[in-house]
């Protein structure tokens, strides 16, 4: 197994044709390693995320994470290995509208075809729990704030314990006190961890910080 | 394990927008069900008449359309002037052409279909009281299942006979009728009509009557006799009288029951010269409507059709509205990793989960839409 979790050479990003679009001559994240991706708004930090993820697809170049190939593999393979391997926390904090708290945490082991049982919930509890939310968990998403929904999002992607996290801007809309919650939870996390963040003082925590504008063409 | 996870979420989903669901549903089971339940209801109409008209092998009727008479007589719709001499269902009987059953219709008790027969009719129909017994004496009458539960009419309950000429208040009086059974269910038009001995009906005409002589002590100082209202309870059955001969009035209509097609073909031909009455075969008779009642059925499952086509249309629009409305969840789904086989079982769950209902509830509407339509016609 490689040491590396994410390789990315000579990588070509665009998001459209006509857009502005990113060069990533060499990129390497070691397994366990916490980095942050910053820069100011519209650097491309989360670009660069979704380029992790396998929801961009390079034009060009090499982009190896957690062992899979993901330029020129099909959306299927790159949807099946984000499933199998990440876990991720969205800007928007997205939910889906119908489902509790809980459920909306255990949505990775559904997707993923792994069981949901007493052991499962008992450790989405224990996520929300450690996050604040623990009067929270059987609310639905119209009854959250921002804050509280950005909170679930960093709970579904620690569900499934993958071995990388992707998260983007989690502490935007946090509290002083919910932030350092959140951030205890994902520096304790197993794993490698990639933040997008103009967060100074997530930036100062991490391993090493990369900002994302050195890659933007001009 | 997949399958699983998917139907969980699909159910929730639907359970999160009950309304949504319902409305889906039952405009799903609708267009579906619309034109089994047209073809349905046409045919149990037609079974009906059918059976009916097949156990009734001849009928003596007075001249003319047979129609009015048939349906009169058998399915105690609309009228038909009674011209047929009481006195002709012993005749067929005499001539061996097996049992007859005189039937005067045309009345009413208490609002409700009287139909005025003798005890034979029973048998020849297999009606039995499941509550109670059949007439026995004047004034006495039993109630068809459907007539009963509908008018929450009981053995014990007094019904009163409409009057026959309501502006004439010398001759019929308004009688009591005692309620003495309820017949069984018998999924014919007997359910939902009044039974009564033909004499009962004479005694509404007012033919049947009681009155006191001139000068008694009910009519004292007066010149004639006094009519008095008609009672017919068991105390006074012995002064209820008439003048002149019943076997001569008429009757709407002879039910004749031959035992044999032999017998039956004598008892058609028998009457074919007679004047002023004829044997009909009420089988032909309603395979002319039966006929008219397809054509209707052709139309009716036609436009049923054509409403069930719109109706279905609307509905995948709504669901296409529905899809894009929750295109954020599915994009979510995507996003976090879900293959298109999960989101495909997911919306596919949903969608059998709607349909499998919807599926259920047209063909329990089409079950039930004869008993339901044709009781609420009556």
């Amino acid at each position: 197994m490689s040491r590396l979790a994410i390789h990315g050479r000579d990588l070509l990003l665009d998001r459209s044709a006509r857009g502005p679009s990113w060069l990533v001559p060499s990129l390497e994240v070691s397994r366990g390693e916490r980095i942050a991706l910053c820069g100011p708004s519209g650097s491309g930090k989360s670009t660069l995320l979704s380029a992790f993820a396998g929801r961009l697809a390079a034009r060009r170049g090499s982009l190896q994470v957690e062992g899979c190939e993901l330029v020129g593999a099909s959306e299927a393979v790159r949807r099946a290995h984000r499933l199998a391997t990440m876990g991720q926390a969205l800007q928007d904090a997205e939910m889906i509208s119908y489902l509790s708290t809980v459920d909306n945490v255990l949505l990775p082991l559904r997707l993923a075809g792994r069981p949901v049982g007493a052991a499962q919930r008992a450790r989405a509890h224990d996520l929300l729990a450690r996050l604040g939310l623990s009067d929270r968990q059987h609310s639905r998403p119209s009854q959250l704030s921002h804050g509280e929904r950005a909170r679930v999002a960093i709970a579904r992607a620690l569900i499934a314990a993958p071995p990388l996290l992707l998260i983007d801007e989690p502490t935007a809309s946090l509290d002083p006190a919910s932030r350092e919650a959140a951030l205890d939870l994902l520096f304790s996390a197993e794993g490698t961890v990639v933040f997008a963040t103009h967060d100074p003082g997530l930036i100062a925590r991490v391993d090493r910080a990369f900002d994302a504008s050195i890659w933007r063409e001009p | 394990m997949i399958v699983w996870h998917a139907a969980a979420l699909a159910c929730k989903g639907l359970a999160a927008t009950p309304i949504r669901a319902v409305v889906v549903v039952f405009g799903l089971a609708l267009a579906m069900g619309l034109p089994g339940m047209t073809v349905r209801t046409a045919s149990h109409i037609e079974a009906v008449m059918v059976e009916r008209a097949v156990r009734t092998p001849v009928l003596i009727a007075p001249r003319g359309s047979p129609f009015e008479v048939t349906l009169a007589s058998l399915y105690f719709r609309g009228e038909a002037e009674p011209r047929v001499p009481f006195f002709v269902a012993a005749q067929a009987v005499t001539r061996g052409y097996g049992s007859a059953v005189p039937v005067l219709v045309g009345y009413r008790a208490s609002g409700h279909p009287l139909v005025g027969t003798s005890a034979d009719y029973f048998e020849a129909r297999g009606l039995r009281p499941v509550q109670g017994r059949l007439p026995a004496v004047l004034g006495e009458v039993v109630v068809g299942a459907g007539l009963a539960a509908q008018a929450g009419i009981a053995v014990g309950d007094r019904l009163r006979s409409d009057r026959v000429r309501p502006y004439d208040l010398g001759t019929s009086q308004p009688v009591e009728l005692r309620v003495v059974g309820v017949l069984g269910w018998s999924a014919s038009p007997d359910d939902e009509v009044v039974h009564a001995d033909l004499l009962t009906l004479r005694a509404i005409e007012g033919i049947l009557h009681a009155h006191e002589p001139a000068g008694s002590e009910a009519a004292p100082g007066l010149g004639a006799s006094v009519f008095l209202p008609v009672d017919l309870s068991p105390e006074t059955l012995d002064r209820v009288h008439a003048h002149g001969a019943l076997e001569e009035l008429p009757v709407t209509a002879v039910l004749v029951f031959p035992p044999d097609d032999r017998r039956r073909d004598q008892a058609l031909g028998d009457w074919a010269d007679h004047p002023e009455l004829q044997a009909v075969q009420p089988e032909r008779v309603v395979s002319v409507l039966v006929e008219l009642l397809v054509r209707v059925r052709d139309l009716l499952l036609a436009w049923s059709m054509i409403v069930s086509g719109c109706t279905l249309a609307l509905i995948a629009l709504v669901l296409a509205l529905w899809r894009r409305l929750r295109e954020r969840e599915l994009a979510l789904l995507r996003t976090l990793g879900a293959s298109r086989s999960w989101i495909a079982l997911l919306v596919a769950i949903e969608a059998g989960l709607l349909l499998g209902v919807a599926l259920s509830l047209a063909a329990g509407f089409a079950w039930v839409a004869p008993v339901l339509l044709l009781g609420a016609l009556g």
